[in-house]
């Protein structure tokens, strides 16, 4: 039986890589299909023309529904076990639930200690606070770009397109950020994390399960105000929407074609 | 034997019958499409039950959708700002954002749907990670720039410039279901004129968002999807969704490892309240926000009474609820199939007429008289069309024989069709005796063209008209409900050129020399 599950498992997962390449293969043939009709010259384009184009990459596109349709036998015939999901505590989680358990007995600890653990959550700051600075630096040109409206003449493509390139850059910096925080603050957690651990040998707290409270009563009204503020606000916007046109906008445009959402022109 | 052929029996009826889940997002699609007559005549619906937007993303351009694109209108709303503040999609998103938040995202849209039924071919699958969490924030720079900025910039500019951009450079809903859905028609073949260096792009990020489906859950929902990112501002105090019960988390963290979205915890902006973590909370802390109607109170009993008196009404309960769910199933099917007969049968939206063959202008000095109709060589058909800002001023085709006679139809809310105007004056001050133009535009309301009219092209020297009621004269002509259509005639009233895009200077000028020249 083991055997046959394994063997099993070997099938699954070359049919997997096997269909993921015919996958890309008929995502890069069709990209290749719209290319060539758009470079072939010819305006304005026909269904003939175009059916031809697309009639030469029939082939990977029939073995793909071929694959499907066998992948969906496979999974009837021969099903994979469910992955049951791995509980994966998150550190900040974990370190709140020791921090919990520790209770009272964090004030008996040693000061050293303490003054580790505030450091640790001062350096946190620190990053987050970099992460927020290096955005909105990055973000500054951007916001001067765009408030120069000289950019954005009646060329539309060529000033969006302008526009957005600029964008990337930032918004790569901005993510590379990002990324660099969450990892620097994992760190810290973790090292934070070892400190309270070290509390709890220390002051030889075993701890016991806190019982979390429920939302208050406070909080729960706030949420029900918020909820009733804005469902109040957003009729009284529907309605004046109606009343100043803004319904039959929408209709107006909606009974059209969008060429340029459908990327014609 | 008998008991292994059950269980296979059972894997395979598991492995095929949908969710409820699956079955909301089918009927949610069907809803929000009903106008399947649309995909059969290839004409978008006209009528108006597109006032109202749907909650999520189907691209109005859809030959068979029968709601507005909340995002579309959006982004035209904010485009046509300095003429009206845009309460109205505003207030519609703010409802829906409280009323369901992102429950929209998980049960009822159709692009959402297409992303989980590509995601089920068997390909390796892209874990969640660091990197895709930081990934999801991109949505949000999407819905600032393409969607609330570069529409208002051109605002800002006070050019003649809409730009709904987020649908034009990126979404693919439009792609896939307004242009695909009416191409793939043969009643649109003539749209075929209009595909260029926009649809290309537009056609490979298609492409590349359902490949990045398949190896990716929910690929553009999670990274690119504006809608879901604004959806995603009201989760936490959506009167729908997912909850957690505080105190019986024990941070386990199963909710977020069965979860394929990047979620910190259950409920917050990027969970589309799928339901899946419901079954694996060891302690039962989550669950659905209204379901404590539903559910017996968690009751035992410490004699035997007390749990007879416990089970009886937990069964009552399970009674109640079981009358309530066939209530609202039949409520729910009889809405479907009221709306399917509705959009299909009743509704008497405009759609293009048949041309009236009663009407015959007089025949032109010599020659056979060409049959009237809206094709190329056909004899135009004529209509009284009133001048925009000049009372009681007729323009009718029937009496500029002699002349070249361009007949444009344009709306206030076609980029393309404001863009090509100055063509249009330009050509017709270089000819001011043989040349003809009117712009006819297809608008609802008479002073808002006139307005218009006046403030981008009030020196223009070519007459611009107003389309009889529901467009008739348009679809005459054989409009097919996209803008620009443009209409060249000779001398003689004849159609020599038809276009279902802008028209260009260069183009005029040949067409006169054709047939102004020669003639």
């Amino acid at each position: 039986m083991i055997i046959q599950e394994s063997y099993q498992k070997k099938i699954r997962l070359v049919f997997k890589i096997a269909l993921s390449i015919q996958v890309a293969v008929v995502g890069i043939c069709l990209i290749l299909s719209c290319l060539t009709i758009y470079h072939s010259g010819e305006s304005p384009f026909t269904v003939a023309s175009i059916a031809a184009q697309f009639a030469k990459i029939s082939l990977p596109v029939y073995l793909l529904l071929l694959g499907i349709c066998l992948g969906a036998v496979l999974a009837i015939v021969m099903p994979p076990e469910e992955a049951r999901p791995t509980a994966k505590i998150d550190v900040a989680v974990k370190l709140k639930k020791r921090y919990e358990k520790l209770g009272d007995a964090f004030a008996s600890a040693s000061d050293e200690l303490k003054k580790a653990c505030e450091r640790e959550r001062r350096v946190r700051l620190a990053y987050r606070i970099g992460c927020a600075v290096i955005c909105v630096a990055a973000t500054l040109p951007l916001v001067l770009y765009l408030f120069d409206l000289s950019h954005f003449t009646t060329a539309l493509n060529e000033s969006v397109i302008a526009a957005t390139v600029r964008v990337i850059p930032f918004v790569t910096i901005g993510g590379v950020s990002y990324l660099v925080m969450c990892r620097l603050i994992n760190v810290s957690l973790q090292r934070e994390l070892k400190l309270v651990e070290s509390m709890m040998e220390q002051t030889d707290c075993k701890g016991s399960h806190v019982t979390k409270s429920a939302v208050g009563k406070n909080e729960q009204m706030r949420t029900v105000i918020v909820r009733a503020v804005l469902l109040v606000v957003a009729i009284a916007m529907i309605c004046l929407g109606v009343a100043n046109g803004g319904m039959r906008d929408v209709l107006g445009k909606a009974i059209k074609i969008c060429t340029e959402c459908i990327g014609l022109g | 034997m008998k008991d292994k052929t059950k269980e296979t029996k059972k894997r395979w009826y598991s492995a095929l019958i949908p969710s409820k889940r699956r079955l909301i997002q089918l009927y949610a699609a069907l809803l929000f499409n009903a106008n399947l007559k649309g995909f059969g005549n290839g004409y978008i619906y006209m009528g108006q039950v597109k006032n109202i937007c749907t909650p999520g993303l189907n691209c109005y351009s859809c030959p068979g959708a029968s709601g507005a694109c909340p995002l579309g209108s959006l982004q035209n709303a904010l485009a046509a700002s300095n003429k009206r503040a845009p309460y109205y999609v505003i207030g519609i998103i703010m409802l829906y954002g409280i009323l369901l938040g992102r429950w929209i995202c998980g049960f009822l849209c159709p692009f959402g749907l297409i992303q989980e039924l590509v995601h089920k071919i068997k390909t390796p699958k892209l874990k969640k990670s660091v990197f895709t969490r930081a990934l999801s924030y991109l949505k949000y720079v999407i819905l600032v720039l393409f969607v609330v900025v570069y529409p208002l910039i051109y605002v800002l500019t006070k050019t003649t410039a809409m730009l709904p951009a987020f649908c034009k450079y990126i979404c693919p809903a439009g792609t896939l279901e307004g242009a695909v859905g009416l191409l793939s028609n043969k009643e649109n073949v003539g749209l075929l004129s209009m595909l260029g260096p926009l649809f290309t792009w537009k056609f490979i990020l298609l492409v590349s968002f359902i490949v990045g489906s398949i190896f990716i859950y929910r690929f553009f929902c999670r990274f690119f999807c504006p809608l879901g990112a604004l959806y995603g501002l009201f989760n936490k105090i959506a009167i729908c969704g997912i909850k957690l019960e505080k105190p019986k988390c024990v941070d386990c963290g199963l909710c977020v490892s069965k979860c394929k979205m990047d979620i910190r915890h259950v409920g917050d902006h990027e969970c589309i309240s799928c339901g899946e973590c419901i079954s694996v909370c060891p302690t039962k802390a989550i669950s659905w926000k209204g379901s404590q109607f539903f559910l017996p109170p968690d009751e035992i009993g410490t004699t035997d009474a007390e749990r007879e008196q416990i089970e009886k009404r937990n069964e009552a309960i399970k009674r109640r609820n079981r009358r309530i769910g066939i209530a609202v199933t039949a409520a729910m099917v009889a809405l479907l199939a009221g709306v399917l007969v509705y959009f299909n049968f009743i509704d008497k939206a405009p759609t293009p007429q048949t041309p009236s063959t009663e009407e015959q202008p007089p025949a032109p000095e010599g020659g056979e008289q060409p049959t009237l109709g809206n094709q190329v060589g056909n004899l135009c058909y004529g209509a009284d069309i009133s001048i925009v800002g000049a009372d009681g001023e007729i323009f009718n085709v029937n009496n500029t024989r002699g002349k070249l006679t361009i007949v444009n139809f344009w709306n206030t809310g076609c980029q393309p069709c404001v863009e090509e105007m100055p063509h249009f004056d330009e050509f017709a001050k270089a000819h001011p005796d043989t040349v003809e133009v009117i712009a006819i535009c297809s608008n609802f309301d008479a002073g808002y063209v006139a307005d218009f009219v006046a403030e981008n092209f009030g020196d223009y020297s070519i007459k611009f008209g107003l389309d009889l009621p529901e467009e008739v004269y348009f679809f005459q002509l054989g409009g097919k409900g996209t803008w620009p259509m443009t209409l060249v005639l000779d001398g003689d009233g004849v159609i020599v050129y038809r276009a279902y895009e802008k028209i260009s200077y260069e183009k005029l000028e040949s067409l006169y020399q054709a047939h102004m020249v020669s003639e």
